[in-house]
């Protein structure tokens, strides 16, 4: 590192860090963050703080609907509860979870990666990320505050209070603020060799796909305060097309609902690459996965209209073709990453744990999402059931928050310079979220099987064991998250100090994995760069047993071999005649060591 | 077998499932009801299907918060007869918000297994078809008796008042002389038109 950048960062850092700081100073440090990290620290408590918010809404929720099927106010009365609290209380629990958990966890990873990564170590247009922040965050509590029963706007005409779209308005805007600076800080100083590796194109792919879908939601809604519904008495517009209003809505909120899993879809492949110690079976075929999934995310909408009256040609070609066709980059994306872990005898520990749920979530998930569109495929309906909640917490909680805590475990005590405080904590937090949500999704899916409409308060006797073993679910699940907040808190307070590191140990592992993947592929060209910081270009990676024989060349082929048999044995001399190999330079692998 | 064709294979196969899924299921798509498909299949669409009869016509009127059938039981607008094995064509409108007409087969769906719906969108007809199929015995143990209920929420107003509580009935009777005596007399008189010939 030149000496002349150390030097202003040092002064910075006094700066910030001055012995006996005024009030004022240290509240507009925690408000405006300039440092990546900073602020990365800063969405991750708010992440959490929205973890137990939009949490408690849900127990409240699974607990009434645990305790009485007959629409009495059991356990809720008492708290001084209405029917349409109980509603309210699902609208908030929705939305908090989604733009408050999902996103601002998963915008608190990507944060604090990408400059990582990068090795730019900076944060772009930091006043667009601090403003867009706590636009996020005022916005979330004004919906709390908004009385909304309405779940969302895509049920108009129903009329929400003014104060539910202004927020939501002041929420996406918000958004966009902060998709905009991410997407700054990681083409921020970009050299002109320079590449994306595989988890920065993830993220600005899905920074991209949900810019553009926010813009459509944004207009829609406003179109809605300038309207009669708006709740303003205003007149410009007048009340909008139903269809032409969800459409706009759902094709905004596609992009959104994977938002969160695309942004660590790359460090999720990253970790499986480092656990399995070996490269990615096919580097390649993960770059096309994310323009596929791009294109589809774009296109798979209107399989939330699946009942609606729209043309059959565009509920055929935009739901049900595209809707299966998402299914294939999914399932190949986790056909790499399980051929890659296949016989690696990794280390089972927490992040290996959720990274494996969470795929396992994704494919279940996925798998009975298909019916959920206009294909009767299994002869029942089963839009606006309990499959479909089925299916959210399948995708968003063991799939989507699962694969953040992956992430987590591994990325927060680097963020912390802290060790993890407790393994024990973090398995504990495993088995209660993992088997608390699979029993709340499983019950849901049975319900939805059984035709429970969805958003009730009221139903028939046979439905109430469900919803007891959802309700036993979601406190067990809700307690490993409390584990989780506490182990975290613990690390950073208490954990035992982490020797101070220029590189986390994922960030070069990763980057020299993904690099051998490239190498082995052939088309590693080394006029290019994918970070700035120095990491080995290649990493000896062979299970022990194969180390003895260093002519053979690292490489996933190895597994398949064992996968597939027979069928592939020629593969055996694939390494040895890829081009790439001719490049001694890039050949391995711990070279720059020796 | 180089890597790249092993991908390749896998991609295509992939692809191929989801051709296969696409010829399967296409026959279910646009046709509202299938003759031949004993089952019947609820396919919401835009456009009535041709009708090649004979067809059922039921009107379902939804608002908050409560269904109107046309035809209907005298004196019980939220309650409608119709025959079984004649395919019954719902039209399905809302006057005010939109709502999801949602008919399943409440404790019974483990012997009937199966459930439909559509969704009512203020300024649009929505329309679906089904063939309600009840065995025999059913008509005995009250299996007839299709739970019809509100799928998209729609608001609540109070405890008892609201989105929860918007449901009405579709009586199933048989296609003899005793099923429509009863429909006859229970409708005063004021039965689902059965449709018959080519209309489109
Ligand atoms: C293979 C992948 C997926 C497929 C095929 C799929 C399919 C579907 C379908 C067809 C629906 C419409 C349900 C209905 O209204 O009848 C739906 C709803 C939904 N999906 Fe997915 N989905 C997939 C992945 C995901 C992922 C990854 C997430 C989030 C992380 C997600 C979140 C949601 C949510 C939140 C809804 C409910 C929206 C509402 O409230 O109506 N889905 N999905
Ligand atoms: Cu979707
Ligand atoms: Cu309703």
């Amino acid at each position: 590192m030149s000496s002349p950048a150390t030097e202003t960062q040092t002064t910075v850092v006094d700066r910030e860090h001055d012995p006996n700081p005024s009030i004022g100073r240290v509240i507009w440090n925690i408000i405006y963050s300039k440092d990546y990290k900073h602020f990365a620290m800063k969405l991750f408590c708010f992440g959490m703080i929205w973890l137990f918010v939009a949490g408690s809404f849900g127990l409240a929720l699974r607990t009434q609907a645990g305790f009485s099927y007959t629409g009495a106010l059991l356990p809720l009365g008492f708290l001084g509860y209405s029917t349409i609290a109980y509603f309210q209380m699902m609208t908030y629990h929705a939305v908090v979870m989604f733009f408050g958990t999902i996103f601002t966890t998963g915008f608190a990873i990507a944060y604090y990666a990408v400059p990582l990564i990068r090795g730019t170590r900076k944060l772009a247009v930091p006043w667009l990320a601090n403003l867009g922040h706590w636009m996020v965050v005022f916005g979330l509590y004004m919906v709390i505050g908004s009385n909304s029963q309405y779940m969302f706007t895509f049920l108009i005409p129903l009329k929400n209070p003014a104060s539910f779209y202004i927020a939501e308005a002041i929420q996406f805007i918000g958004d966009e603020f902060l998709i905009i600076a991410l997407v700054a800080t990681a083409y921020i100083d970009k050299l002109p060799n320079e590449k994306f590796s595989l988890p920065i194109s993830f993220i600005v792919m899905d920074c991209v796909a949900m810019g553009i879908g926010i813009i459509t939601v944004e207009s829609a809604i406003i179109w809605t305060i300038l309207s009669p519904l708006g709740g303003f008495n205003l007149q410009v517009f007048s009340i909008p097309n139903v269809e032409v209003f969800r459409a706009a809505f759902w094709f905004e909120s596609h992009p959104l609902v994977y938002f969160g899993a695309f942004l660590v879809a790359g460090l999720a492949i990253w970790f499986a690459m480092m656990y399995a110690k070996r490269p990615i079976y096919s580097e390649r075929m993960i770059r096309y996965c994310i323009a596929m999934l791009f294109v589809l995310t774009m296109s798979v909408y209107i399989h939330h209209m699946a009942v609606d009256p729209i043309p059959l040609w565009l509920r055929d070609v935009f739901a049900q073709v595209a809707t299966e066709l998402i299914a294939v980059p999914f399932v190949i994306m986790w056909t790499l990453v399980l051929i890659t872990l296949k016989y690696s005898k990794p280390k089972w520990d927490a992040t290996l744990l959720f990274l494996v749920a969470a795929i396992a979530g994704n494919i279940v998930g996925g798998a009975t999402a298909e019916p959920l569109q206009p294909i009767p495929a299994a002869d029942f309906t089963v839009h606006n059931t309990m499959w479909i909640p089925g299916h959210i917490h399948f995708m968003m909680a063991t799939f989507t928050l699962g694969s953040f805590f992956a992430a987590l475990y591994y990325v927060a005590p680097e963020l912390f310079g802290r060790k993890l405080y407790s393994q024990g904590l973090a398995k504990f937090h495993f088995i209660g979220w993992t088997v608390g949500m699979g029993a709340l999704e499983a019950a849901f899916k049975v319900q939805g099987a059984m035709g429970l409409v969805r958003r009730e308060i009221v139903w028939f006797s046979i439905y109430e064991p469900w919803f007891q073993m959802a309700m036993i679910g979601a406190w067990l699940a809700g307690l490993s998250a409390v584990a989780f907040i506490v182990n975290m808190f613990m690390t950073w307070r208490f954990g035992e100090p982490m020797p101070p590191r220029v590189l986390p140990r994922w960030v070069t592992i990763g980057l020299a994995l993904e690099t051998q993947s490239r190498i082995n592929e052939g088309n590693h060209d080394p006029n290019y760069i994918y970070s700035r910081i120095p990491y080995p270009i290649g990493l000896q990676a062979l299970p022990s047993t194969e180390l003895a024989e260093p002519t053979k060349e690292l490489s996933a082929t190895k597994v398949h071999e064992s996968l597939f048999g027979k069928l592939i044995r020629r593969v055996r001399s694939y390494g040895v005649t890829s081009g790439s190999r001719s490049s001694s330079s890039d050949k391995t692998i711990g070279s720059n060591s020796s | 077998m180089k890597k790249r064709t092993l991908l390749f294979a896998w991609t295509f196969i992939l692809f191929l499932t989801v051709l296969v899924l696409e010829i399967v299921y296409t026959p279910y798509d646009y046709a509202g009801y299938i003759q031949n498909n004993n089952v019947g299949e609820g396919v919401a669409q835009a456009d009535r299907p041709p009708i090649e009869g004979p067809y059922q016509v039921v009107m379902v009127t939804c608002e908050q918060w409560q269904f109107l059938f046309y035809p209907h039981v005298a004196g019980s607008p939220t309650a409608t007869i119709v025959l079984a094995n004649i395919p019954v064509l719902f039209i399905v409108r809302s006057m005010d918000v939109t709502h999801g007409f949602y008919v399943n087969t409440a404790g019974q769906w483990a012997s009937q297994g199966f459930q439909f719906g559509v969704m009512a969108v203020p300024g649009y007809y929505d329309y679906v078809v089904w063939n309600f199929q009840p065995t025999a015995a059913a008509y005995t143990s009250g299996q007839s008796l299709y739970h019809v209920q509100c799928s998209e929420y729609c608001g609540v107003a109070a405890s008892g008042l609201g989105h929860p509580w918007m449901d009405a009935l579709i009586i199933v009777v048989p296609n003899n002389s005793t099923g429509i005596a009863m429909q006859r007399q229970m409708m005063d008189n004021n039965t689902p038109p059965i449709l018959t010939g080519t209309l489109s």
